[in-house]
């Protein structure tokens, strides 16, 4: 008679199937020792929860400010080069930003017409003026522009139409004003369209209103506002010292890798315009969004090194919590793997054991803090209302990152405990 | 890995332990202690052998040794005809797996784990695929007779019903080899014999191989051959006084 009768009765599994049921089992020995210690496993897991959190709200945070700025640049324009007069150079004391202008109407006609890689191009002149409307005024910037700048600063209207080259050549008295103007001259639910309106006492028929725009990433409110024709300002509301006499030029290149280009061809131009052969000589810089964004881009360099470094330091510290608490598991077990290795454990099958415990913590640390980087994300986006965004890579880069630290972190108590004399662990008391 | 052979014809014909002029040294800080000192010792399938002597006469070196859990310093231990000194330590693994059960002074039983889950224990490292563990342990559990307190943990259970989920979780696997240090040291006399009854009825229904150190000479009474250590030497020995040969010299 054999001992057990099933022994002889059931097929023995294949490799494959002994792994799998291995992992299986090795798993759900894992989940239940760290669920016998719940409390222990749980502040184990703290400094892993609140690494991974803060990592993830921190670049939502971080990504959030870094698309609200792209989205304030693309608000500017789409693929914008500007034109404005004045140069730093090292030769001498030279009029900068403000100063009495070198660019006229000659250069952007110039531009539209000679340079290959730009598709519009406008100039423009601003002026403060008070504006009128029945009882009620308002002073705001008046801003003189041809009609390729509704093209240039990629900002259409929402009711009437911008204004067209033959209003530019007729210098005709009409404007389309911007939505503060229109909030602080007219009554709620009035159509500004058609009505006449008072600046500096010209009356100007107002026919389109532009898109809102808000503020600037200078905290300036853009939709405070009112456009008119270029010729308009120059002839009938600012007059000019020199005619033609621009404060800066706006330029649209053909799409976004022209943009190096297209500042060529904008210099070139413009030198010969103003016959210029030194480069140094220059009375006017190029500047593209590109340039702007430099600053804003090195600051979110430092935040995101900071973070970098943050991430690290509470991911290692995570990491060494869990390689001290199964250190504390290993030694609180010894007869446990002593036994097991008296039943035919092998040296992997209590590496994987341990292996698999500390990756367990580390996971299950990683999801639980990326479910509170969630919330966290939610509450700064709600209250503190800042822009937020969710980046999936670093959602997943987070989870990656706590799995592979439990097992980098967990090898070494796991390699101690399968390295145990099972004659020494079975009389350890 | 090297797969531990199964036992072949030849195998089954070779005695299932021979040792030969066994020697283990352990180094103890600068001295050297010399637990066993030349032990030959056949055991064939179906014994039931008692190994008696006073502590630290080599009673557990030998025993660790059968069970393949140490190697010895020289000498020669072959299992089924399997020189274990050639198998690595996988391989010694899955020999204390598959042909050895091992029973304990103190249980060894995992604490706040039911009795099934204690017995289930050694075919996790198996083949034997995950649904079969079960009803396996269920019929381990069934032979010792506790099948009713399969889902009790240890701390629930008395001395000898620890010790009889321990032997269950030894017979799992259906070894040849049954090995016990002192496994009614920690019991009373009443139920001491209720295991070495056990004992006694495995190795005659099962010709189940029995290897069991005590001290107690009730219990090496009860098995058929008695072996008598000391100072890591064999100095008495049953089955050779029985056959008037092979006696070690005192």
């Amino acid at each position: 008679m054999s001992l057990l009768d099933v022994a002889a009765a059931v097929p023995e599994l294949g490799t494959a199937g002994q792994t799998a049921k291995l992992i299986t089992m090795t798993a759900r020995v894992a989940a239940r020792a760290l669920w016998r210690n719940r409390l222990r496993s749980g502040l184990t897991m703290l400094g892993m929860i609140i690494g991974v959190a803060a990592v993830i709200a921190m670049v939502s945070v971080g990504k959030g400010a870094d698309r609200f700025v792209q989205e304030q640049m693309q608000s500017f324009g789409t693929n914008i080069i500007m034109v404005i007069p004045g140069a730093v150079t090292s030769g001498g004391a030279r009029s900068g930003w403000g100063g009495a202008s070198t660019l006229t109407a000659n250069d952007t006609e110039a531009i539209r017409r000679n340079a290959p890689d730009v598709v519009a191009a406008t100039h423009s002149r601003r002026q403060v003026a008070q504006m009128i409307y029945g009882s009620a005024n308002w002073s705001t910037v008046v801003q003189g522009v041809t009609p390729d700048f509704e093209r240039v600063r990629n900002w259409p209207v929402v009711a009437g139409s911008f204004f067209t080259e033959r209003h530019e050549k007729s210098a005709s008295k009409v404007t389309v004003l911007g939505q503060t103007v229109v909030r602080n001259l007219f009554g709620p639910g009035q159509d500004p369209v058609g009505t006449t309106i008072r600046i500096k006492n010209v009356p100007f028929k107002v026919i389109g209103v532009l898109e809102a725009k808000g503020q600037s990433s200078y905290g300036q409110d853009q939709d405070d506002v009112a456009m008119i024709p270029f010729s308009t300002a120059e002839r009938r509301l600012m007059g000019a010292a020199i005619l033609g006499s621009v404060e800066m030029i706006f330029a649209s290149a053909r799409s976004t890798t022209a943009i190096p280009v297209a500042v060529d061809e904008i210099t070139t131009i413009v030198r010969q315009q103003h016959r210029i052969t030194r480069p140094e000589d220059d009375d006017f810089t190029v500047r593209t969004l590109e340039d702007m964004a430099g600053a804003s881009a090195a600051a979110s360099q430092v935040m995101g090194n900071l973070l970098l470094a943050i991430a690290s330091i509470s991911l290692l510290v995570g990491g060494i919590g869990i390689m001290n608490i199964l250190l504390v598991s290993v030694t609180e077990r010894t007869r446990e793997i002593g036994l097991r290795m008296a039943v035919g454990a092998k040296t992997r099958h209590i590496l994987l054991q341990f292996l698999s415990e500390a990756t367990v913590l580390s996971l299950t640390g990683g999801l639980i803090g990326v479910g509170l980087g969630l919330v966290v994300t939610s509450l700064i986006a709600r209250f503190a209302e800042w822009p937020t965004a969710l980046s999936f890579g670093s959602v997943a880069l987070a989870f990656l990152v706590s799995g592979s630290v439990g097992v980098f972190f967990g090898f070494y108590p796991a390699r101690k405990a399968a390295q145990l004399d099972p004659i020494e662990a079975l009389r350890w008391e | 890995m090297t797969e531990f052979p199964r036992p072949t014809a030849d195998a089954a014909r070779a005695p299932l332990i021979a040792t030969r002029d066994l020697v283990r040294r352990y180094a103890i800080g600068a001295a050297t202690v010399e637990a066993l000192r030349g032990a030959s010792l056949t055991i064939a399938r179906g014994e039931f052998v008692a190994v008696t002597g006073p502590s630290g006469s080599g009673k557990s070196t030998l025993m660790n040794i059968l069970g393949c859990l140490d190697r010895p310093t020289s000498g020669s231990y072959q299992f089924e005809g399997t020189e274990i000194a050639d198998v690595d330590a996988d391989g010694r693994a899955e020999i204390r797996n598959r042909r050895i059960g091992f029973v304990f002074q103190n249980f060894n039983l995992l604490a706040r784990t039911t009795a099934i889950e204690n017995v289930e224990l050694p075919l996790f490292y198996g083949p034997s695929p995950l649904h079969a563990q079960h009803a396996r342990a269920a019929q381990a559990l069934e032979r010792v007779g506790l099948a009713h307190r399969a889902h009790h943990v240890p701390s629930q259970l008395s001395g000898g019903e620890q010790q009889r989920v321990a032997v269950a979780r030894a017979l799992v696997n259906g070894p040849d080899l049954l090995l016990a240090d002192e496994p009614t040291g920690n019991l009373d006399s009443r139920t001491s014999a209720e295991i070495i009854a056990m004992f006694r009825e495995l190795n005659r229904t099962s010709t189940l191989t029995i290897v069991l150190v005590t001290h107690d000479p009730e219990v090496a009474a009860a098995a058929d051959r008695s072996v008598t250590f000391r100072d890591g030497r064999i100095v008495g020995d049953s089955a050779a006084a029985a056959t008037g040969s092979r006696r070690s010299a005192p």
